[in-house]
């Protein structure tokens, strides 16, 4: 059994894990609440990998019973080395926490989601690939596409920012 | 305002969200308790379940032996085949998933609504728990519009069952639609004579 401070903080990665799906604190909240208490009922393996796994489907099983379809249609345009290549694009963005707010409240769950997976928790596009079950090739244009959304939202509160 | 990358910035906003301490200790109590449990006597009913997965796993395990030679990919649909025609009675009755995952603790995966679009017009009854080539397995009946009776298998990924090639299948009578999802193997029978 891991110890508390281990648990901890694979609680909080749940929990940052299902705010990039809810982007609300306490649905977020909740979903961890239902992961967690599943995975002790199963005697689950602690790991993060089982846990987002089972934060994922709970999610995805929500959006079903409520008749919303999760499902982005995106085609596979884009391979790691044109992300890696782009990145440069996606630098030097003028932002406050607010601006980032709002700009991924923008996007479909599934896309923060593969911000989040590649960008905070800086998963691989294989890795991404697994979890979501996505093609690698979709999921390096899913970030591709997420990217451009977010840069072009947040140009748009700039605008209204500034003079 | 600062200017940084987006990945800078998408990193620190996540970075910036915490669960609040309450939240946490309360989950954290439900682990200690959980590990506290004092082992409890096991129900007849825990038993007799757990003689028949053992006698299923021992009986799939001789039938693989045995049939070494055979196609696995036939096996599944045969066995997927005989389990809807037995029409035994439901364990669980829900018309959702996620109560139905809540009920069915013994399975060692999530059970998930496939976004399957032949499922769309399929209504759910409830489950009982079955195997598929000796694992365990939720099999979900359904019921469509006409009163038509659906049977969906669900169980994780073995290597066998993630390799295996899959095919719309007729076996007596009963159509067989196979296909994986989010790391999981469904099956679909009905019976197509009704």
């Amino acid at each position: 059994m891991p110890d508390n401070q281990n648990l901890k903080q694979l609680l909080q990665h749940g929990f940052r894990y299902a705010y990039s799906l809810t982007h609300n604190k306490a649905q977020a909240e909740d979903f961890v609440q239902d992961a967690w208490l599943s995975m002790i009922k199963r005697r689950a393996p602690h790991t993060k990998a089982y846990f987002y796994t089972v934060i994922r489907n709970k999610f995805l099983n929500q959006l079903k019973h409520e008749k919303v379809v999760p499902l982005i249609s995106v085609e596979a345009t884009e391979t790691e080395e044109s992300l890696t290549a782009t990145e440069e694009e996606f630098s030097n963005i003028l932002a406050d926490k607010d601006m980032i707010d709002k700009a991924l409240a923008k996007v479909k769950p599934l896309e923060r989601e593969i911000i989040y997976l590649y960008y905070f928790e800086e998963y691989s596009t294989a890795e991404i690939s697994e979890l979501t079950d996505l093609s690698k090739g979709m999921v390096c244009s899913l970030i591709h596409r997420t990217r451009l959304k977010l840069k072009k939202h947040i140009q748009l509160q700039e605008k209204k920012v500034l003079p | 305002m600062k200017k940084r990358s987006l990945k800078q910035h998408s990193a620190d906003f996540y970075q910036n969200q915490e669960m609040n301490d309450h939240k946490l200790e309360q989950l954290l109590e439900l682990s200690t308790s959980a590990t506290d449990e004092q082992p409890r006597t096991i129900p007849r009913s825990w038993l007799n379940i757990a003689a028949a997965i053992i006698i299923s796993v021992s009986l799939a395990l001789t039938s693989q032996h045995l049939l070494m030679d055979k196609d696995y990919k036939s096996l599944v649909p045969q066995e997927i085949a005989l389990n809807h025609a037995k029409q035994l009675a439901l364990e669980f009755e829900t018309d959702n998933y996620i109560d139905l995952d809540a009920m069915m603790t013994k399975l060692d995966f999530q059970l998930l609504a496939s976004n399957n679009t032949q499922l769309n017009h399929l209504k759910m009854l409830g489950a009982r728990y079955c195997s598929i080539q000796g694992g365990l397995a939720a099999q979900v009946k359904l019921v469509d519009e006409k009163g038509i009776r659906y049977t969906l298998y669900q169980t994780a990924l073995t290597p066998e069952l993630k390799s295996m090639e899959l095919n719309k299948t007729y076996l007596d009578g009963i159509e067989i639609f196979q296909w994986r999802e989010n790391g999981l193997f469904f099956g679909l029978a009905h019976s197509i004579d009704q």
